[in-house]
């Protein structure tokens, strides 16, 4: 179980200023009967609980906030709502009445609406033919569609939200957040009683998350109930007036949200529970070691002067939440996105770093976040993956020495034993864990000195993991540096020697040694306030 | 911890137990079909067909077009397209009569013309491709919509058959038992391109660009400047069967090349399903064009109607990719 860090969090101030203004006439009315009701709602896949029987009422006009870790059962239970799954177990009941969700369509039909954190749309086509995406039109006597009646209808419900656009324009013209309001507006298009807002704000800057929180307390006012799911949790303090913590697929507790401070929110979250899984690394003391990577005020426009050292044999990793640039930091360093500012030093001697061969040239590696989109190439096979940024090192007289190439992917493989039909397999005959495998061995044919690592155990069974992670203390045994950056805080926190944190953008504390834990860390990313040390 | 020191060095008990890749029978399908092709028409027309005298017109009827389908190949491997290559053929063609005939150069400045015209070419496709990021399906009819321009204004769109020198339809039509110049430049083009990719650095990434861009970029492969190499080989090599394609011929047709560019493509998808899994590759290229011209001259001497060779490619390119479709789709559905 991790936390999820996929969103960006970033620190500002509490979005409604004191929460005493709305907690002390809170909407939704205790007396009168839930709008929707969710009774002992089970769900599981093969061995995983997803969800065990959860309890959930929405009252009307509520603005219910839903909260908890990634694979905490959130998102089970909203696509059950939507009727992309099928409850094993449990109730649902609808202003009393019994639902049955078995098609997206269902969940329309009876009243809920949603609005997701990336809405699925058209960019080329209209405004209002992504507003009625999936709806019936409405006919002229001809066959004909109406235009004029839709463009009027859609032009009127957008400016109800305060998007005074044209319709008629591609939707591709709108920012971020009026997409969004055009995804309210398409939500909002059946009168739903129930609205389900999950991370609408992940893609919005600050006063475009004001007006979207103003527009659905607005709509609170008339009468919808809404389901909140955010992992800002300013925000659930900002509008919500009651809570519920799902953790592990359990419902932990739903309370007003008067009742909860950040600290005993963050701590129903997280759950006490220690996961030993992985170890932990017993870090050296890390004042004695030799600086292998030295970097200076490295910059570009997300990332702001970051500077920091990385010793030799020492494992550092970088939490922050999504977007803060965590890999941002990392392409960096590789020289596959351009930087602003900032200077590198390897082992003492300054760097120039404008592209990847420079980069490898240099003795840096990258094992990138998303294997299947730029780490491995399935049109070759593995051995050829293993080798492939090391080519012209199997150079003779212009030609490649393949019997010399395959011996040594083959003694790189062993290293890290893959599980493999093959040396002459294709990649995508392999599991996610041996696929990273590859792409770690990859870096064992050239001479890394500095090892950058973006989620290495993304979508990787338990098992694999457990190898990596030896794999990981082992490279850097060796003398490496390894620069860790990962979602999963266990995973630095099994790792590291010492952890940077990355808040938007800028380095903002260090752990090291002890101080390393989930708690320490996601209390320091969530605190809105942050600073607690400065780096350098 | 316990496992820290077992991650790296655990016996390779697992690759040796593992069963081995399946054989691709899909593959060698278009070359069996091509000994049904030669068995059938033997058997259909036992005193025309099975001659030497065929024999060598397919070799030397198809060379250049397999040349040109090899260009091609190039490109296709990066994963892009080019539509230019015939007008390319079709300029380089024109340009060098029009520099031999009309204005009396040398045949080997009128080469060294040719060859520098490829290489510009190539160059204006990659950059339209790789800096300018226009699809090459657009980039590259553009340009060869600009060459036939060009090829029509500097011929004065008419066909040209005087002052053709003895030394520059040398370059064409110079002949070692029976099989023509042509053929010989093929087989040479083709074992350069061949060894080429498979034994040499840009070779193999070539092949990685085309499978996963973005992966072969974070591997370190400088993807725009290989790509744009792609682009200037294809048009350089379709530049030379211009040349060679004119010399040959002894006349030139303005836009000849014209009619070769879809046989180049159907040549190269066909190849794309022969004797490999789903890779571009030159013998299959050069397989490729060899069905299609021995189907063409068959149905010929069967007396088939003319129509009935378009008819055969047609039908042969998407059951040979279509087929191979089929069996993977069998395969993981099995």
């Amino acid at each position: 179980m991790s936390l999820s860090l996929a969103q960006p969090w970033p620190a500002r101030p509490t979005v409604r200023p004191p929460h005493g203004a709305s907690s002390a006439e809170p909407r939704g009315d205790a007396a009168s009967a839930p709008v929707l009701e969710l009774v002992r709602v089970a769900k599981s896949f093969g061995n995983t609980h997803a969800l065990r029987d959860v309890d959930f009422e929405l009252r009307p006009g509520e603005i219910h906030a839903l909260v908890g870790e990634n694979g905490a059962g959130k998102s089970t239970l909203i696509r059950i709502l939507a009727g992309d799954h099928v409850p094993d177990g449990g109730e649902i009941r609808l202003e009393g009445r019994a639902l049955r969700l078995r098609h997206p369509r269902d969940a329309g039909a009876a009243g809920i609406g949603f609005v997701h954190q990336s809405p699925a749309f058209a960019p080329d086509l209209s405004i209002t033919e992504n507003l009625l995406l999936g709806l019936p039109f409405t006919h002229r006597r001809a066959g004909l569609i109406d235009w004029r009646a839709h463009h009027r209808e859609c032009a009127a419900s957008l400016v109800a939200l305060g998007l005074p656009v044209d319709p008629r324009r591609p939707l591709a013209s709108l920012s971020a957040h009026q997409r969004q309001m055009v995804a309210l507006a398409r939500a909002l298009h059946h009168r739903p009683k129930v609205l389900v807002l999950d991370e609408v704000t992940a893609s919005l800057s600050e006063p475009e998350v004001r007006i979207l929180l103003d527009t659905i307390r607005t709509l609170c006012g008339r009468g919808v109930s809404v389901i909140y799911v955010s992992h800002r949790l300013e925000e659930v303090f900002g509008i919500a007036d009651r809570v519920t913590v799902l953790r592990n697929g359990r419902r932990i507790s739903t309370r007003p949200v008067a009742e909860f401070d950040e600290a005993r929110l963050v701590q129903e979250i997280v759950g006490s529970e220690v996961d030993q899984l992985f170890g932990h690394r017993s870090g050296t003391a890390p004042a004695i070691r030799e600086p292998l990577l030295s970097v200076r005020g490295l910059g570009d426009a997300r990332l702001r002067d970051a500077s920091f050292e990385v010793g030799k044999g020492e494992i550092v990793g970088i939490a922050g939440l999504g977007g803060s640039g965590r890999s941002r930091l990392l392409k960096l360093l590789f020289g596959a996105v351009p930087r602003r500012s900032g200077r590198v030093w390897l082992e003492g001697r300054e760097q120039a770093i404008r592209s990847v061969p420079d980069a490898l040239r240099a003795g840096i590696a990258l094992v990138t976040e998303d294997r299947n989109h730029d780490g491995y190439v399935d049109g070759l096979p593995i051995w050829q993956n293993v080798t492939l940024p090391w080519l012209t090192r199997f150079r003779a007289a212009g030609f490649v020495r393949r019997r010399e190439e395959q011996r040594r992917a083959q003694a790189a493989t062993e290293r890290f034993a893959v599980r493999m039909p093959s040396i002459d397999a294709s990649m995508s005959a392999l599991s996610g864990g041996n696929q990273q495998k590859i792409l770690f061995a990859r870096w064992l044919i050239g001479p890394v000195r500095l090892l950058l690592l973006d989620e290495p155990t993304h979508g990787v069974d338990i098992g694999a993991k457990s190898q990596i992670y030896a794999a990981i203390r082992e490279l850097a045994a060796e003398g490496r540096a390894v620069l860790v950056v990962s979602s999963e805080l266990e995973e630095l926190e099994a790792l590291c020697d010492r952890v940077l944190l990355l808040k938007d953008g800028v380095l903002d504390a260090e752990l090291s040694g002890a101080e390393i834990s989930k708690d320490a860390m996601l209390h320091r990313l969530l605190s809105p306030s942050g600073a607690t040390e400065t780096v350098q | 911890m316990t496992q820290a020191h077992s991650a790296l060095s655990e016996p390779r008990a697992a690759a040796a137990a593992a069963p081995r890749v399946p054989v691709d029978l899909g593959g060698i399908a278009p070359v069996v079909f091509l000994g049904l092709l030669v068995v059938g028409f033997t058997l259909a027309r036992p005193d025309v067909f099975p001659t030497l005298e065929n024999l060598t017109t397919i070799l030397n009827d198809g060379a250049l077009l397999a040349l040109l389908a090899c260009s091609l190949t190039l490109v296709l491997i990066v994963g892009e397209f080019d539509l230019s290559i015939a007008a390319s053929a079709s300029f380089a063609g024109a340009l060098a009569t029009v520099l031999i005939t009309r204005l009396g150069w040398p045949v080997p400045a009128a080469l060294l013309a040719v060859l520098v015209g490829g290489v510009v070419i190539g160059l204006a496709n990659g950059v339209l491709v790789t800096v300018l990021e226009i699809p090459a399906l657009v980039g590259t009819i553009g340009l060869a919509s600009l060459l036939d321009g060009l090829t029509l204004w500097i011929t004065g769109n008419s066909v040209i058959f005087t002052g053709f020198t003895d030394a520059f339809v040398r370059h064409g039509s110079w002949q070692v038992g029976g099989l023509q110049a042509p053929f010989f430049y093929l087989l040479v083009v083709a074992v350069l391109l061949g060894v080429g990719l498979r034994y040499t650095a840009a070779g193999r990434h070539l092949y990685a660009i085309g499978s996963n861009r973005a992966a072969s970029r974070m591997a370190g492969i400088r993807v725009d400047r290989k790509v744009l190499l792609a682009f200037v080989g294809a048009a350089v090599l379709a530049s030379i069967v211009g040349f060679v394609y004119t010399a040959r011929q002894g006349s030139l047709t303005p836009l000849f090349g014209t009619s070769m560019l879809l046989p180049a493509f159907a040549a190269a998808f066909l190849g794309y399903v022969t004797l490999a899994q789903r890779r571009f590759h030159i013998l299959g290229t050069v397989i490729g064009v060899y069905i299609i011209g021995t189907g063409t001259l068959g149905l010929l001497l069967i007396g088939a109607p003319a129509y009935s060779q378009q008819l055969f490619a047609g039908v042969v390119l998407i059951a040979a990719t279509g087929g191979a479709s089929l069996c993977r789709w069998r395969r993981r559905h099995r």
